[in-house]
């Protein structure tokens, strides 16, 4: 079609406009729809893994027992720190809206430590574990599918750390007008996928499963 | 991504287009399309000549071409192959190729992880296949069963390279459904809803969101099992309080949806292919979409018929045998949809076309025996049996390949500007058409006679040994059938007749710019108005969408 | 247009390399792991404004598509219609396909409840079988006991007796057009002896305390009674165009 294009084919006078506008997605940035997809992908590898806790919660042939082993204090320490990076995060974004880049900044700042401070929490609460309780991945079924479970999510947790991190890097340079066109939103979406996680995973571990 | 008639605004060179690196640092989703067929097509011949190996070695009874361990190792890679670096990523190729251009858009969505998504599908197949210089290939069936993979009955690192492999090329795949779905629910030409996008492209849709789901337990599975053999996890150790029927969960759960990902594009690829040749407008367009939608959400439902004979409870078996029922509904309607628009038509009897029939026909059979095996009772007379492997050969093979066939026939001129042979080609359609009858059908006979799957060789008063004969020899007339069809590639690439930008009189976006397209796809961005915008083309005087 | 990079290949082969250094030598895992980041940082920096993106050049003009001329002929009408061409072209509404359900149903319900006073076991005994699908406890109930009325067993029956009929007569309705020529052939005799047959094979499954008890030539004539009665009902509404309907 060098000159001919499709519209130039057809006369204005003819076209009926009935048919429905253009792009039903028109509004949502690919980037936005790519990541929305990658969530759902995520939704069913940690349903997998919490429905493989779940089916062995229980079934350990030999102790520790999560009753013995979990210390409840930590990890709802670990859960505050993680459902208010997410309050942060959002306030990071509201504040680029408003186009604020030190206000966007510092609560970027204050995600990633959140972030950061829940990472260190688990990192505590695993060498308890380990070196109090004698828990390891291959004591019995609960370290197995405790530290699958709660491990691929503070790897989640870190992944998140590094992107806000690298935002917070880009930000200090003229990248930050690309940025705004979505570039944190996204990620910010991530940040409160992996937090829901959480919940979720305290639920089964924390509540449900001891 | 604007195309100018100068490159006068920014000096950067154009990118180089032929040479190696030309090839390894593409981001155009045609040259990616094309790498992912053509390196499906080189596993292709791989696994077919380890297919033919196990047939040659199941000739006679006792017969000694090759000894268990080899064919234990044979028929898992034989498997594997064919679903994970043949089937999907032919057809994500395929996908990769056609969607841009049937929805007017430049390129894919994300064009550097498309990218990435081929190369990590190339070095996870090689990394699968080096397991063979590495001690032995993965011998313990393509779908893994526990506790066999166990570290204790599977020594040494075959089923960790099996493993790794099909995670690396997993996550591959899973950034090109990312891709797919994300490039047709975004990048559609203006005008294009989704109530007119090519039939290809409703399905390769729907196969994206099926991957999305389906890939990800596949690889917790396979992560659960790596923790099993090499951190000590109990995951499928049953001594420990683990469960090895949760391995089989977990894998049909990702297994069964993997056979429609398998088998949609090919519904695409016909859906596009048969009312170009009829010379009709596809017969109800929108029951065809809904009942790919349809397969999509009931393929998520029907894991455990993979595992009647487990020993599930009477009532879970009777529910996942309903729902199995069920979903021979949207297959059947969409079968019905391609007879009604054959019907009346007036037929083309070229060799996509030919292709297309023989996928009708022979999907059919495998579609009854899908059915038969559905019911409890007849699953656990012949489940593990060649009956079974008769029946997902006749879906996978009769469906799936002769669909691609199809494909490769139709869309060859558009990649390549040039004509396949017809007269190889209905050589190569005759042959495997015979080839594929003889060395699948006497399978159903062996099967029902009790012949289970996977043995390496059969006594000879089980009169197994003629049934066995006719496969083999069938096998050999598909080697030959394959033979013509890579000569025909061959051949054609370097001196088939040109093709030009149309040589179907076809109706969908693609046939509307050159052959092959150039690095921009189309120079404006095309207005669409109704679900065959080429025919509104080139009959303005009776446009489809007067009567949409 | 995106311009070449070989960063995400990069980006695989490191991947790989890591998974590859578990099962041979952890030096492989090692440039893996600097591979991997290395790209990622060379990926991302082509996302950056300015770069990784160019303006393609049109492609000399003999490399263009040429333009799509009109059909040199004007489509015949006739031509035109074989073309889009849907059937068949006019169907019964669903709808008359639901009321002959209902008609045949009643027919049926008729029949049936005939057979329990000609039999002299009461009409609620037809309804108690029909019920005894979803209620377990009539499989060791006797016939005294089955003769009896049950509210449940009254509401199980009828619920399970319309929605068959209705459904049934649904199927008729969408099948009956499609079928050539006799469609009172098709819907009165055909459909009910396939029905029959059906219900014949899975009733020992489906409902153990009628298939005991059942008295098959009543069973077979309360069929075609249903048949019937349905197929006239669908025949004699009124067809309607199935672009009309809405259905292509």
């Amino acid at each position: 079609m060098s000159q001919a294009g499709l519209p130039q084919s057809i006369s204005p006078a003819r076209r009926f406009e009935r048919h429905a506008p253009t792009f039903e997605l028109g509004a949502a940035h690919s980037a936005q729809v790519g990541m929305v997809c990658f969530l759902c992908s995520e939704v069913a590898f940690f349903g997998t893994l919490v429905v493989a806790y779940i089916t062995y919660i229980g079934q350990s042939t030999a102790g520790p027992t999560p009753a013995e082993a979990l210390s409840i204090p930590l990890a709802v320490a670990n859960t505050i720190c993680l459902v208010a990076s997410s309050f942060t995060a959002h306030l990071a974004g509201t504040a680029m809206h408003r186009g604020g880049l030190g206000g966007f900044r510092g609560w970027l700042a204050a995600t990633i430590a959140l972030g950061a401070l829940f990472l260190a929490g688990t990192a505590v609460e695993w060498r308890s574990l380990i070196f109090e309780h004698g828990l390891t991945i291959g004591r019995n079924l609960f370290g197995t599918t405790y530290y699958t479970l709660v491990g691929f999510h503070a790897a989640h947790v870190t992944v998140g750390v590094l992107l806000l991190s690298l935002m917070f890097c880009l930000s200090a340079t003229a990248a930050l007008s690309r940025l705004r066109t979505g570039g944190f939103e996204i990620v910010s979406w991530y940040w409160h996928f992996v937090d829901t996680v959480w919940i979720v995973v305290f639920a089964v571990v924390y509540v449900f499963g001891r | 991504m604007a195309v100018v008639e100068q490159s006068a605004s920014r000096a950067a060179p154009l990118p180089a287009t032929a040479g190696l690196s030309a090839w390894v640092s593409t981001v155009d989703h045609k040259r990616i399309g094309i790498l992912y067929v053509a390196t499906s097509l080189a596993f292709f011949a791989i696994g077919g000549i380890e297919a033919m190996l196990i047939r040659w070695q199941l000739w006679a009874p006792g017969a000694r071409v090759l000894g268990p361990e080899i064919f234990n190792q044979l028929f898992t890679m034989h498997g594997t192959t064919m679903v994970f670096f043949v089937g999907m990523p032919i057809l994500i190729g395929f996908g990769n190729y056609l969607v841009p251009l049937m929805i007017g858009a430049r390129d894919m969505a994300f064009p550097r992880l498309n990218a990435m998504s081929y190369w990590l599908f190339a070095f996870g197949g090689t990394l699968t296949y080096a397991s063979f210089f590495a001690g032995g290939a993965p011998d313990v069936g393509w779908f893994a069963y526990a506790p066999l993979t166990e570290y204790a009955f599977s020594r040494g690192h075959s089923t960790d390279y099996w493993i790794l492999g099909l995670m690396t090329s997993g996550i591959g795949t899973l950034a090109g459904a990312v891709n797919l779905v994300t490039t047709i629910l975004t990048f559609r030409a203006p005008g294009m809803t989704l109530g007119k996008v090519p039939l290809f492209v409703w399905m390769m849709l729907v196969d994206g969101v099926l991957l999305i789901f389906a890939i990800p337990p596949l690889t917790a599975a396979q992560i659960m099992l790596l923790f099993d053999r090499s951190l000590g996890a109990h995951f499928f150790d049953t001594q420990a309080g683990g469960s090895a029927v949760l391995w089989q969960h977990m894998f049909w759960f990702f297994g069964h949806p993997e056979v429609y990902i398998l088998a949609l594009p090919a519904f695409g690829m016909i859906s596009e292919i048969v009312p170009v040749f009829s010379r009709k407008v596809i017969f109800g367009y929108e029951s065809v979409a809904a009942a790919t939608i349809a397969i999509g959400f009931i393929s998520m439902g029907v894991w455990a018929h993979h595992m009647f004979t487990v020993g599930l409870s009477d009532a879970l078996d009777a529910i996942f045998s309903g729902v199995t029922f069920l979903i021979a509904v949207p297959t059947g309607i969409k079968v019905f949809n391609w007879i009604a628009t054959l019907y009346g038509g007036r037929l083309r009897m070229a060799t996509p076309m030919l292709f297309a029939l023989g996928f009708l026909g022979m999907f059919l059979m495998g579609g009854l025996t899908g059915i038969m095996l559905a019911s409890v009772p007849i699953d656990w007379q012949v489940s593990d049996s060649y009956f079974v492997v008769a029946h997902f050969h006749y879906v996978l093979f009769g469906g799936t390949m002769f669909a691609l066939m199809a494909g490769f026939y139709y869309w060859f001129p558009k990649a390549t500007g040039r004509m396949m042979s017809e007269r190889l080609g209905r050589w190569h359609f005759w042959l495997m058409l015979l080839g594929f009858n003889l060395t699948f059908f006497p399978m159903h006979i062996a099967g029902l006679m009790g012949m289970p799957r996977r043995i390496y060789t059969y006594s000879a008063d089980r009169g197994w040994t003629v049934w066995n004969q006719l496969s083999t020899a069938g096998a050999t007339v598909l080697g030959v059938a394959f033979a013509i069809f890579f000569w025909n590639l061959f051949l054609s690439l370097r001196r088939g007749k040109p093709g030009g930008d149309d040589p179907w009189d076809a109706w969908t976006l693609e046939w509307a710019t050159t052959s092959p397209p150039p690095p921009y796809n189309f120079e404006e961005i095309p207005l669409v108005r109704s679900r065959r915008p080429l025919w509104d083309l080139k009959h303005p005087e009776d446009p489809d969408w007067m009567h949409e | 247009m995106p311009l070449a990079t070989a960063w995400p290949m990069v980006l695989a082969l490191g991947i790989t390399l890591l998974a590859a250094g578990c099962l041979t030598n952890w030096a492989m895992s090692i440039a893996g792991a600097v591979l991997v980041p290395l790209a990622l940082g060379g990926w991302i920096r082509e996302l950056l404004p300015g770069r990784g993106e160019f303006e393609h050049a049109r492609v000399p003009a003999h490399e263009r598509p040429r333009a799509v001329v009109p059909a040199a002929v004007a489509i015949a009408p006739a031509a035109g219609f074989v073309h889009r061409m849907r059937l068949p072209e006019k169907v019964h509404p669903y709808s008359a396909g639901v009321r002959g359900g209902i008609v045949g149903g009643i027919g049926m319900a008729v029949v049936a409840l005939a057979y329990g006073v000609v039999s002299g076991r009461g009409i609620w005994y037809t309804v108690n079988l029909l019920a005894a699908m979803l209620m377990p406890r009539f499989a060791t109930a006797t016939d005294a006991e089955l003769a009896q009325f049950d509210a449940l067993a009254l509401v199980f029956g009828l619920v399970i007796h319309a929605l068959v009929s209705a459904g049934a007569g649904l199927c008729y309705g969408v099948l009956l057009p499609t079928l050539p020529r006799w469609p009172v052939l098709w819907g009165g005799i055909v459909a009910p002896l396939l029905w029959t047959g059906a219900v014949y094979g899975f009733m020992g499954v489906l409902n153990p305390v009628m298939n005991r008890r059942v008295d098959w030539q009543w069973f077979i004539a309360s069929q075609f009674v249903y048949g019937i009665l349905a197929g006239l009902v669908v025949m004699r509404s009124e067809k309607v165009s199935v672009r009309g309907a809405g259905i292509s």
